[in-house]
């Protein structure tokens, strides 16, 4: 066969693949909802083990929330330290940079699911009182009266850790005699935030850098846990080995997140950030409040 | 004027049409044939032929979609020139990706007991089970004959996606031809 009649050929598929060439707009490459799905795997992880040390049971929410498909946004990005703790005033909620951006980023819950469910926009955070009242009371005082519940609400108490939406956040009341600060659980980092940090070295997360729509292309659904183990695998071993961190290997989580959790030094983690094969680097708050 | 106005004017065979037409597509149209061609001036001078074409084929033919059909129009008339053209050698810059067809092809004849409707709608039912990303950037490349770096741009994907895209879609193409019995 010549390649010209192949041309011609292809000229004579049906008008509505031409049309569709022409009006097509790609889905968003939708990292935030990688991310997303990543940060709640993080979030279930971390929460889980709270809950299941403390209660064995999970955060649900009032209204069922538990039921729906739930979208976590986490990634808070800082490019200055700031002690929040320090600058709370009493009987204000203070709702951090980070977080603050990504509520206005994500005002309307636009998000689309993989599944093609509208998704809810949840926010794993920190609320926590900078005068330090247990989060038990800041939980009683401030998120119980907003309808928000655990079935067992231990976990918050020893974590601090809670997942809202952009309402819930923005409805928050802050009595008098309290400071409340809400923060993302993990904030991306950059170098700007490096040269602030004051310390040599940081407990990070790095997320790799990884196409899961281009690794799974074509890929049956069964084989594609195979696959993106086999490829974080070998991806994960290549980056460790160039940075002298063996010993540390990524975790891939099932839900597209393929990172690890590391204490480097400060000059390493700019590496890590400037490298391409890097999504992103974040302070994982979390470990805070373990 | 929507489409169906504009083909009810070709039905009462007015020439409103044609400017109706011009206005509408000839934009898109001069783009594909400037694609094939590689030159502006026999870009335009292939679409009057193109035009004159859509004047004679409706009626009868009555298209659902006016734009796929006037710009398959205008991509045959392209063809037709850039043939002529280089039979006279005259195609400095044309830039369809002959080549990159050439790639997933074995056997140079051409069969004579298939048709370009038959081979297109097998095609055409191949691109209907790919991602839409694949299927898009595959017609884009093969169909409006844009370069990669405009398709990654329309669709804000890199570069190496789709080259990528497309040599998948390629190989992809060929095992299914294959199995359906066509020697390429």
């Amino acid at each position: 066969m010549r390649a010209d009649y192949l041309i011609k050929a292809i000229g004579c598929i049906n008008g509505a693949l031409v049309d569709e060439a022409e009006d097509y707009r790609p889905k968003r490459k939708n990292r935030t909802w990688i991310w997303a799905a990543a940060s709640a795997a993080c979030l279930l992880i971390i929460v889980g083990a709270v809950c299941l040390r403390s209660s064995g049971r999970f955060l649900i929410a009032e209204d069922g929330h538990a039921d729906k498909h739930i979208v976590v946004h986490t990634g808070g990005k800082a490019e200055r330290y700031t002690d929040y703790t320090a600058v709370a005033e009493k009987g204000t909620v203070t709702i951090t940079d980070e977080l603050k951006t990504l509520l206005d980023q994500h005002k309307e819950p636009e998000e689309i699911a993989p599944d093609g469910r509208m998704a809810e926009v949840f926010f794993n955070v920190h609320v926590y009182d900078a005068g330090g009242a247990g989060a038990d009371n800041v939980y009683r005082t401030c998120l119980e009266p907003l309808g928000i519940r655990y079935e067992e609400h231990e976990g918050f108490s020893e974590s601090g850790i809670i997942s809202l939406t952009r309402e819930q956040i923005l409805a928050v009341k802050c009595p008098p005699q309290y400071a409340l600060v809400i923060e993302p659980l993990v904030v991306e980092i950059n170098e700007k935030y490096l040269d602030t940090v004051g310390t040599d070295t940081l407990k990070v997360r790095v997320i790799l850098n990884v196409d899961f729509e281009e690794l799974l292309e074509g890929v049956e659904v069964g084989d594609r846990s195979e696959v993106i183990e086999e490829h974080v695998s070998m991806l994960s071993g290549e980056y460790t080995r160039d940075y002298g961190i063996n010993g540390i290997s990524a975790e891939y989580s099932g839900l597209y997140n393929a990172s690890f959790i590391g204490e480097f030094n400060v000059e390493l983690i700019a590496q890590m950030i400037a490298d391409p094969r890097t999504e992103r680097v974040c302070i994982d708050n979390s470990e805070k409040y373990k | 004027m929507d489409d169906k106005e504009i083909i009810e004017l070709y039905f009462d065979r007015s020439e409103q049409a044609i400017r109706e037409t011009a206005e509408r597509y000839g934009g898109l149209c001069v783009s594909i044939a400037y694609n094939i061609l590689g030159s502006r001036e026999d870009a335009e001078e292939s679409m009057n032929d193109a035009y004159f074409a859509v004047w004679n084929a409706i009626p009868p033919a009555k298209p659902d979609s006016l734009r796929a059909f006037v710009c398959k129009v205008a991509r045959n008339m392209a063809l037709k020139r850039l043939e002529f053209n280089t039979a006279k050698k005259r195609m400095p810059n044309a830039i369809i990706p002959f080549a990159e067809l050439e790639e997933m092809i074995t056997d140079g004849s051409s069969p004579s007991d298939v048709s370009d409707e038959e081979l297109g709608k097998l095609i055409g039912i191949f691109l209907k089970t790919q991602s839409a990303d694949a299927r898009c950037v595959f017609v884009r490349r093969y169909w409006y004959f844009d370069k990669v770096s405009d398709i990654a741009k329309r669709y804000s994907f890199g570069e190496s996606k789709v080259k990528s895209l497309l040599s998948r879609t390629r190989n992809r193409l060929k095992k299914f031809l294959i199995m359906e019995g066509y020697e390429i």
